[in-house]
């Protein structure tokens, strides 16, 4: 037990607590957005683009958030305008995007001595490093982030689901996509302190397609999209600290064991679960639901059987 | 009412100077040859095309003012059937457009939305994933969608493409429910016409007689012919 209750005594304990929650409910519900969409490699890509801003505001000594902030507003820009020449396809885009800014991060801290404790810190997190200022920025922008997704639930949802009826409707699909970019640049932007700029991506996109595979509506979805973060988050976040391992690390690990058990067990959807479903001894006895009457026009054909 | 329509991808015109006055309780259906422009006529006419030249008018008033009134039926290709929602969730987006983009459902689309589920003959598939349902009752879902709208012109891609006899008898039924009610339906069609007015659209060069044979319609008189100039 006092495994479990000792650290709450910690400051640096708590701070990465409540950082690791915030970051978890809003990955989860975000997370879910960009999976139903098919977008799990826009995650990847804007993952990737923050790394030179983040890098630079390092180096410059400014704040790493705002860095990171700055630089998924240029690359969403980047992308846009890219894409406007339909020629170049989005994922194209992105691809190209994406390491060039990867590249960039990579040129600018290579002329520069750093630390490789801080290094590790800003590709695989350092949650328990949150200063009382990192986790204020983070719970409010995450806060504004959910506010967001609540208000734009309906547009985002229809813009996905059938965009050219939605358009038809007199919905602007284009601006809710933008709309969208907007909401996963922030989330991944706030959750790189938490599981770093690398593992990001899989508190985006793990916890999301764990919870597809157990429905197939979208608010449960976004529910237990948000339970398997946490849980997999303040987990990585006690292994961490006792053992003095990289949380960001054992959070993703968690969250794929989830993944991965569920990809095997959930019921209807789990490969397993669904080969134990269709066993014999547990189909229904009795008529089945439908009948078939065969009527041949040739008395030739019922004559002729397979070879 | 269709006015010198002019519609075309990037710089390709694909259709130029198509005109129709269309009036109430009218059922027009496009037709014409693979190619010839159905599904981008229609697109066009729901708004979903930058228009080259030409306006489209719904009473008076330009169609982006009347958006609303519009409901439109896409192909299924068009479709994410993947995506999480229910039968219900696709009909009551038809509320949206009266319900505004952000307010939550009030009684009347919560019945708005039952009534067009009973319409359609698809009330106990509510609840069911859009995934699980066959052809025919999908496009019975998005018909439906269509229902709850309340609009006052209907558009739909090749309605009858992919469905089982009972939901085509349906979707007659309902054209014929929504003419009587003064409503507006253009349909692009490569099947049958259902009703006298057809816009025939025809490749560069063939006479019209032709094409009009090719669409084995030939015999009715009110066609609204679409030139293309």
């Amino acid at each position: 037990m006092h495994a479990l209750v000792d650290p709450l005594g910690d400051g640096a304990f708590v701070r990465a607590l409540v950082d690791v929650a915030a970051v978890a409910t809003v990955a989860g519900v975000v997370g879910t957005l960009i999976v139903v969409r098919g977008l799990g490699f826009l995650g990847d890509a804007l993952a990737h683009a923050i790394f030179p801003g983040v890098v630079i505001a390092f180096i410059a000594g400014g704040s790493l958030l705002v860095g990171a902030l700055l630089a998924a507003l240029v690359t969403a820009t980047l992308m846009g305008v890219l894409t406007a020449n339909t020629r170049v396809r989005d994922n194209t885009a992105i691809g190209v995007i994406f390491t060039a800014a990867f590249a960039l991060g990579v040129v600018v801290l290579s002329g520069h001595a750093i630390d490789a404790e801080e290094l590790e810190g800003i590709l695989f997190g350092d949650p328990l490093g949150a200063t009382a200022g990192d986790v204020v920025l983070t719970v409010v922008v995450a806060a504004a982030v959910l506010v967001a997704v609540v208000v734009l639930l309906r547009p985002l949802v229809a813009a996905a689901f059938d965009p050219t009826g939605a358009r038809a409707m007199g919905l602007p699909v284009l601006a809710v996509d933008v709309a969208l970019l907007a909401i996963t640049a922030l989330t991944v932007v706030v959750s790189f302190k938490a599981v770093g700029n690398i593992l990001v991506i899989a508190l985006l996109i793990t916890p999301a397609a764990t919870a597809r595979l157990y429905t197939d509506r979208l608010k449960p979805m976004m529910g237990l999209s948000v339970a398997i973060a946490l849980a997999a988050s303040v987990a990585g976040l006690y292994v961490g600290y006792h053992r003095e391992t990289s949380t960001g690390g054992v959070i993703v690990l968690v969250i794929t064991g989830i993944f991965l058990a569920s990809w095997l067990f959930a019921p209807g959807a789990g490969i397993v679960a669904s080969a134990w479903e269709r066993r014999a001894s547990a189909l229904e006895g009795g008529p089945p639901e439908a009948e078939a009457e065969v009527l041949l026009a040739s008395p030739e054909l019922t004559a002729r059987g397979p070879h | 009412m269709l006015r010198s329509l002019t519609v075309g991808y990037g710089r390709r015109i694909i259709l130029r100077g198509v005109s129709a006055d269309i009036p109430r309780g009218e059922l027009v259906s496009i037709v014409g040859a693979n190619g010839t422009g159905k599904s981008t006529l229609l697109k066009a006419i729901a708004g979903l095309l930058p228009l080259v030249d030409g306006t489209i008018e719904l009473f008076g008033r330009p169609i982006d003012e009347m958006r609303s009134h519009v409901a439109y039926v896409p192909q299924r290709e068009e479709v994410d059937w993947s995506f999480p929602v229910s039968v219900r969730d696709v009909v009551m987006m038809g509320r949206y457009p009266r319900l505004g983009w952000f307010r939550p459902a009030r009684a009347e689309d919560e019945s708005a939305v039952d009534a067009a589920l009973e319409e359609l003959g698809i009330a106990d598939l509510a609840r069911r994933h859009v995934r699980e349902l066959s052809g025919g009752q999908q496009r019975r879902a998005f018909i439906a969608r269509a229902v709850a709208q309340e609009p006052d012109v209907v558009l739909l891609d090749e309605p009858m493409s992919g469905i089982d006899a009972a939901t085509h008898d349906r979707i007659l039924e309902l054209f014929d429910a929504w003419r009587q009610r003064g409503k507006v339906i253009v349909q692009a069609t490569h099947g049958d016409v259902h009703g006298e007015s057809m816009i025939v659209l025809r490749r560069r060069g063939e006479p019209a007689e032709a094409a009009r044979l090719a669409h084995h319609a030939a015999d009715t008189e009110e066609h609204h012919d679409a030139r293309a100039r």
